[in-house]
């Protein structure tokens, strides 16, 4: 009897083991809690530009950083499309659409600006962007790769202004510090 | 009669049409795709339209990447990385540029990308 016990007590061990190796590495990295509060009104010519390409011109609002509101955009079956308006601003602004977000393989859908000025290299300009429920932060790295800031994501929004010059990506962590995702690659 | 002259010929400059509202541009291919003279920051590495008062720039990839898509003058490029099975819609207000640019999409990733990129004016 003592043996049969034992077996059985090492064979759910062993099964407690294997489902401990089967979850996945990271958890809520396709999900988005913030589903938005209130509808957003858009200006007439967001609305075209949206009915243009092809996405229903409704927007909810996810959050307010600073002078921006990010949005959810589009309908039902079809509202996988993000963007980040300046209040106060009529115009349309931009958008960014991923059917493959949010998922483990895109994390976050980053609506940063990157650019340079006077033939300098590349970097991040304006950081901004959505992130699936177990992106914790963002750090800015430099070109070698060292951390030279950091923002928080709540809400499933990140913002960051005043970004040091030296960041040229954007790195999506988990709570524990794991990256994610990197833009660019 | 010059002040109704003046309000005919205002009637006429506003129902013209606008040789510029027509204007678009499109690169659909490959990104990188040889050197093209039009881009002011790289050229080996991006597809660029000429001078306009460009409104939207919309850059899609299918494959590969990831690639910039946005914007360039002679002082400044601007853009957002825009990654395969994305569509990003963007304007030159967006990233605080003036509309009088060239749209841009450049990729220097390293890996190829299939792109369209379409901006009108």
């Amino acid at each position: 009897m003592k043996r049969i016990t034992s077996f059985v007590l090492i064979l759910l061990v062993a099964a407690a083991i294997v489902a401990a190796q089967a979850q996945p590495r990271h958890s809520g990295l396709a999900s988005i809690a913030n589903v938005g509060h209130g509808k957003v009104q858009l200006a007439r010519s967001m609305r075209l530009e949206l009915e243009r390409a092809g996405i229903a011109p409704r927007a909810r609002l996810l959050a307010v950083r600073g002078r921006k509101s990010f949005v959810r955009l589009g309908g039902p079956g079809n509202d996988h499309c993000y963007g980040v308006n300046k209040k106060g601003n009529g115009s349309p602004f931009g958008v960014t659409c991923w059917n493959d977000f949010p998922s483990a393989t895109h994390p976050i859908l980053d609506l940063s600006t990157f650019g340079a000025d006077g033939g300098g290299p590349v970097h991040v300009l304006d950081a901004q962007g959505i992130a699936a429920d177990g992106v914790a932060s963002v750090v800015f790295t430099d070109a070698g790769g060292a951390v030279v800031g950091r923002a928080p994501v709540t809400a499933n929004v990140y913002a960051a202004a005043g970004v040091p010059v030296s960041a040229v990506r954007i790195v999506a962590l988990d709570a524990e510090g794991r990256m994610l995702f990197a833009v660019p690659k | 009669m010059r002040k109704h002259a003046a309000v005919v010929a205002a009637v006429v400059a506003l129902c013209a049409p606008s040789v510029a509202s027509a204007t678009n541009w499109e690169h659909y291919g490959w990104l990188p795709n040889g050197y093209d003279a039009q881009c002011l920051w790289y050229p080996t590495y991006g597809q660029c339209s000429g001078w306009n008062y460009w409104v939207l720039n919309d850059g899609h990839v299918y494959t590969g990447g990831p690639a910039l898509t946005g914007f360039e003058n002679y002082a400044t490029i601007r853009g957002r990385w825009t990654y395969a099975g994305q569509y990003a819609y963007t304007h030159p207000l967006d990233f605080g540029m003036p509309s009088y640019v060239k749209a841009q999409m450049t990729n220097y990733s390293g890996i190829p990308a299939w792109v369209e990129s379409w901006a009108g004016a």
